[in-house]
């Protein structure tokens, strides 16, 4: 049952959240942001940079966050699905007969920091796939369920391609997002630095539990979503399809195959989130445009010519995104600048309605930093 | 939408925008239809049209304004939050309609947010558009009205002539018209059309067997004519006139070129001696023929050729020549072959080698 009570938890507990990771990851916002929704969306995360970036620590910090029990998987090209899943010993009882007793894998966690993900071999890799879509492990015909609230955060280096391989297809769909994690600034670097020179140990506390996780999971899945939205949302995910009825000129020109219904639901329970962070009820264009990226970045798989040209998919989804028409884009430019009027000349024009309102409603306090913009593009 | 009149304002101003759309709609159904009219009126030459023009159009425009304004432009609730949401509302707006009915939370919570966003944000941020196609539409309409509507007008009062009423295409052409009378014909185009002020082609009006050419009826007495800048129609006619019973020859004494033949059969008739190019120079090629007759006149070695050629066979003839465009006079030739026959008669002392030329030329000639 979804009270005013839950919507403002959400909002305490959405600030809190990033209060605490901002202790230990400098910088990142986006990343942050993108691994949040995504989890209380009940999503996959696949973070992509290359090393010292920070993406072992952030997963690290969201399991101390969460206080939710955390396991990390080294993946090598000699990992064997059973030391991912767990496997069936033979043991002793009291009696002395011996049976099959299941050994858990470090699967059976609630956060997986599956590290280096595409040095595993593809089976090992594989062994994920029921793990990540289902929350179920089997085992010698044994199904076992996974602990819930369930996340796996992989990393990969984009760099260093030998023995590595390749995501498949089918288990990359699985992952809600993929979030390129970019190398900090110059004023980011030094605070980390400064930061690290005392301990190089996480200090971030408990914001909420794996039972307030669902909870939050279960009040964004009641955020509305209009009719036009909705459509919006699959036209998006649609318009990726080269051959679709709604492919755009530039998915024809540069992409083989496009995203999945799995982005469809992905992008709309993470836009509920971001929605509900941002203290609004209904999702937005703008929700949709941000969420693009991260949804539909890994789920598209481009051709020859669009390697040829180095064009990467993250300006195929903007220009997708332009294509359909800009929408929510001429929103977003309206209300940054009437943003920027309100705070420079600070008089109660017309153009600060908006802000003012935000200010009124009870959940503007997480408002305020998400609105920063964190998947944000010019 | 119910219980928030703040919906309202932003409602009144988008029908204020919907009726301006409707009126520049209907305005350009009208504009279109009196220029139509207008044009149609001008062509037909139909001087009252203007007013039917003006009439018909104003109150169509009327009209389709109605029209427009129920069938494409009256705002509906979901465009009016559509136009809303466009004020930085974040789609409050339509979810907000679209789940007007629904009494849940998460409804009920948005609505309170949505009414508290529309109550801040002011009408006056709604802007007023004109789509671009309507734009065009009513300024393409104008321009054809106006300048339709201004044609007809003109030719209502005068100024300007209808294409109905400007007469014959053909005004400013004239026609020149060649006649022969009987017992000639006209060498060259008889029917010719040209624009005033052009010259004709050159005629030539040629007398037949038994005939002699007179002169023109305008007066001209030479046979080849050339009409110059001519200015209004010309119809002239050749007029030929029957040569006397004395004129005609009643023996086939005459050497020299024959007529052009007109067919390959070249037959001599009773009683010739055709010596020269009788049949087989029929093809129109022929000599100049020298013929003998002792039959009856014109009968005699009358060749046929196919009128290529000068002087086809064998023919001679009793009238007059038109050789070149240029008429010779048989009973001038004659009369002076006479003439100079005699003088060379008298000559005594004219060397006989000269006194055969000058008569072998006679004989040609």
């Amino acid at each position: 049952m979804i009270t005013e009570n839950s919507i403002q938890k959400f909002s305490e507990q959405c600030e809190n959240i990033f209060k605490q990771i901002e202790r230990d990851v400098i910088g990142q916002k986006e990343i942050v942001e993108g691994t949040v929704i995504a989890m209380i969306a009940g999503g996959n995360v696949l973070l992509e940079g290359v090393p010292g970036v920070g993406k072992t620590r952030l997963v690290r910090s969201l399991g101390r966050v969460f206080n939710l029990p955390f396991a990390r998987i080294q993946f090598t090209p000699d990992l064997m699905p059973a030391d991912v899943t767990g496997t069936n010993i033979i043991v002793k009882d009291e009696q002395g007969n011996t049976q099959f007793s299941f050994q858990p894998g470090p699967v059976f966690s609630n956060i997986i920091l599956a590290d280096e993900i595409n040095r595993a071999t593809p089976k090992t890799q594989s062994a994920l796939l029921e793990a990540m879509q289902e929350h179920t492990v089997t085992v010698m015909g044994v199904s076992r369920k996974l602990n819930e609230p369930f996340f796996v955060l992989a990393t990969q280096n984009p760099i260093e391609q030998d023995g590595t391989y390749p995501l498949p297809e089918a288990q990359m769909d699985r992952f809600m997002f993929k979030l390129v994690v970019k190398n900090p600034n110059l004023e980011e670097l030094m605070a980390i630095v400064n930061m690290t020179q005392k301990t190089m140990a996480e200090v971030a506390e408990t914001a909420c539990t794996g039972e307030e996780l669902l909870e939050m999971r279960k009040t964004a899945n009641q955020i509305l979503v209009a009719e036009d939205v909705m459509r919006y949302a699959m036209t998006l995910c649609s318009a990726t399809h080269p051959d679709s009825d709604c492919a755009t000129e530039v998915a024809k020109k540069y992409v083989r195959l496009g995203a999945s219904p799995r982005a469809g639901q992905a992008l709309i329970s993470a836009a509920k989130v971001r929605a509900l962070m941002q203290g609004r009820f209904n999702v937005s264009y703008n929700d949709l445009n941000e969420l693009a990226y991260p949804v539909l970045r890994h789920r598209m798989k481009l051709n020859f010519e669009a390697i040829a040209e180095r064009v990467d998919p993250d300006t195929i989804i903007k220009m997708i995104i332009k294509e359909l028409g800009n929408k929510g884009k001429a929103v977003q430019t309206e209300a940054e600048e009437n943003k920027h009027d309100a705070e420079s000349t600070e008089i109660s024009t017309e153009t600060t309605t908006e802000i003012k309102t935000e200010t009124k409603i009870e959940t503007k306090t997480e408002t305020k930093k998400v609105k920063k913009g964190l998947f944000g593009r010019k | 939408m119910k219980n928030n009149h703040s919906f309202d304002k932003f409602k009144s101003k988008l029908t204020f925008e919907a009726i301006l759309k409707s009126a520049l709609a209907g305005l350009s159904v009208g504009l279109l239809l009196l220029g139509a009219i207008s044009l149609i009126c001008w062509l037909c030459g139909y001087k009252q049209g203007i007013w039917i023009a003006l009439g018909v159009g104003a109150g169509v425009a009327v009209a389709a304004s109605f029209i427009f304004y129920f069938v494409k432009f009256r705002p509906t609730q979901k465009q009016t939050g559509q136009r809303v949401d466009g004020l930085g509302l974040e789609e409050r707006a339509v979810t907000m309609l679209e789940f007007e009915g629904d009494e849940s939370f998460m409804a009920t919570r948005q609505r309170t947010d949505a009414v508290q966003h529309i109550e801040t944000a002011k009408p006056q941020n709604l802007k007023i558009t004109v789509p671009n196609w309507l734009s065009g539409l009513v300024s393409g309409a104008a321009v054809f009205a106006i300048t339709f509507s201004l044609v007809c007008g003109l030719y209502s009062s005068g100024v300007v002539k209808s294409p109905a009423e400007n007469g014959d295409p053909l005004e400013d052409f004239v026609s020149v018209t060649y006649i022969a009378e009987e017992g000639g014909e006209i060498d060259g185009e008889t029917d010719q059309l040209w624009k005033k002020g052009e010259d004709a082609t050159s005629v030539t009006a040629v007398a037949m067997d038994g005939y002699t050419f007179v002169g023109w009826s305008d007066g001209n007495k030479n046979p080849g004519r050339t009409d110059l800048k001519i200015t209004e129609d010309l119809e002239v006619t050749a007029q030929f006139e029957a040569l006397k019973e004395g004129d005609n020859p009643e023996e086939g004494d005459f050497d020299g070129p024959g007529e052009k033949g007109d067919s390959a059969t070249d037959q001599p008739m009773d009683g010739s001696e055709s010596d020269g190019a009788e049949g087989e120079e029929g093809d129109g090629q022929g000599s100049p023929g020298n013929s003998e007759g002792t039959g009856s006149g014109q009968e005699e070695g009358e060749g046929k050729g196919d009128g290529q050629g000068e002087g086809a066979g064998g023919k001679w003839s009793q009238g007059n020549k038109v050789i070149d465009g240029e008429t010779y006079y048989r009973d001038w030739l004659e009369q002076y072959s006479h003439e100079a026959m005699q003088e060379i008669t008298s000559l005594e002392d004219l060397p006989p080698e000269i006194r055969e030329f000058i008569e072998a030329y006679f004989e040609s000639v």
